[in-house]
């Protein structure tokens, strides 16, 4: 597992600035805990922090202005859903001989034989997966081979091996798997708006219906059977309720 | 096209749209989407016309996910008629969306096809949107 070392500051004692304020300069605020430790409120550089997620390390070493240096993982990120800008970081202590559980990706290598051959989907149903073990033992990422997968076949999580590292996944579940490439429903496409059509035509020519003969109690009774048959809200007619014309 | 099978109120309230959607706003299942970037209601109908732009533009590849529902009743009152004597009558449904949302995801498609199709879906909704991919190896929460 690939380390780097990532520079914090303190935030949130009496005079400091807000959250609001530290995001405005570039700034994420963020949250450091561990096993014996106390939460103390720090914050991070945007760039940096941006710089450490690319370079895919799991174990970071967290600088802090009173000079101690302390090992940690990010536990979470909240990122903004429209701009995808950090919002706040949770950073763990760890101690290296201290057991972690820890979410990794999940990458696939190859091109399966059922993509190749047949044109089928690789669907990737679990893109992350629980881990636990030390953390140095913890790899960056789970690699899968899917070149032999044809379409039905799967790879699950019992199929991960691991000596020195344990996946908390159910191991049924599938990390990927080939389907088939179901065409694009152009029959359907053509039918459905000719019904919504016909749908539509049906309830107006009930309305007239309903306005031409009908007023008072007969026109909800035609709304309501309309309603009954077709199963979604229709229009009612213009006259089912007395004195809704004009005047 | 998409509608409730039932409902258990025939007609509700507008409501407002304010804030983002923090839920349904990341890469739940394909490798490539389609991000709201303001609010909207987009319709039963609307929502059918982009999902038959993507289908037909990707062809027999990929598999299309649509991550938005209209559940939503939305009424109009009978053309010439005076205000007042009630609600008007249901008659379509919408999506309620927020800024953020993932709209429609692709899988098994090329970034360039995913792209096209995602940009020819986007003519038929009501409201600005993004393309977005998932980044080989990256955390999707």
């Amino acid at each position: 597992m690939a380390e780097t070392a990532l520079n914090v500051e303190w935030r949130g004692k009496p005079g400091m600035p807000g959250p609001k304020s530290i995001r405005r300069a570039g700034k994420v605020p963020a949250v450091f805990y561990g096993h014996h430790e106390e939460s103390v409120s720090i914050s991070l550089d945007g760039r940096e922090l941006d710089r450490v997620l690319h370079s895919k390390a799991n174990i970071l070493d967290a600088k802090f202005p009173d000079g101690k240096v302390k090992k940690c993982i990010i536990r979470d990120i909240q990122r903004d859903p429209v701009t995808d800008a950090f919002v706040h970081v949770d950073i763990m202590g760890i101690q290296l001989t201290e057991k972690i559980r820890l979410t990794i990706p999940v990458i696939s290598k190859g091109i399966p034989e059922g993509v190749k051959t047949a044109g089928g989907i690789l669907e990737h149903p679990l893109r992350e997966i629980e881990v636990e073990g030390l953390p140095m033992d913890i790899p960056d990422a789970v690699e899968i081979d899917v070149q032999a997968l044809n379409i039905g076949d799967a790879v699950t999580v019992s199929d991960l091996k691991a000596e020195k590292i344990r996946f908390l996944a159910d191991p049924h579940q599938t990390l990927a798997h080939v389907v088939i490439a179901k065409g694009p429903k152009l029959e359907a496409e053509a039918e459905v708006p000719a019904e919504a059509e016909g749908a539509e035509e049906a309830g107006k020519e009930e309305g007239k219906e309903a306005k031409e003969g009908k007023e008072g109690k007969e026109g909800k009774e035609a709304k309501e059977t309309k309603e009954g048959k077709e199963g979604k809200p229709a229009k009612e007619g213009k006259s089912g309720k007395p004195g809704s014309g004009k005047s | 096209m998409l509608m409730p099978k039932k409902v258990k109120w025939r007609k509700i309230q507008r409501g407002r749209r304010r804030g983002k959607a923090y839920r349904g706003s990341s890469l739940a299942f394909g490798t490539y989407g389609l991000r709201a970037m303001e609010p909207a209601w987009v319709s039963g109908r609307q929502i059918e016309a982009a999902r038959v732009a993507i289908t037909r533009y990707i062809k027999r590849g990929g598999k299309l996910w649509i991550r938005i529902f209209p559940d939503k009743p939305c009424t109009i009152k009978p053309a010439e008629t005076r205000m007042g004597k009630g609600k008007g009558n249901p008659e379509f449904y919408v999506a309620v969306v927020k800024p953020g949302r993932i709209l429609f995801e692709l899988e098994g498609v090329s970034t360039d096809v995913a792209k096209e199709a995602m940009r020819l879906a986007a003519f038929k909704l009501p409201l600005k949107t993004r393309f977005v991919a998932l980044n080989e190896g990256e955390a999707t929460a």
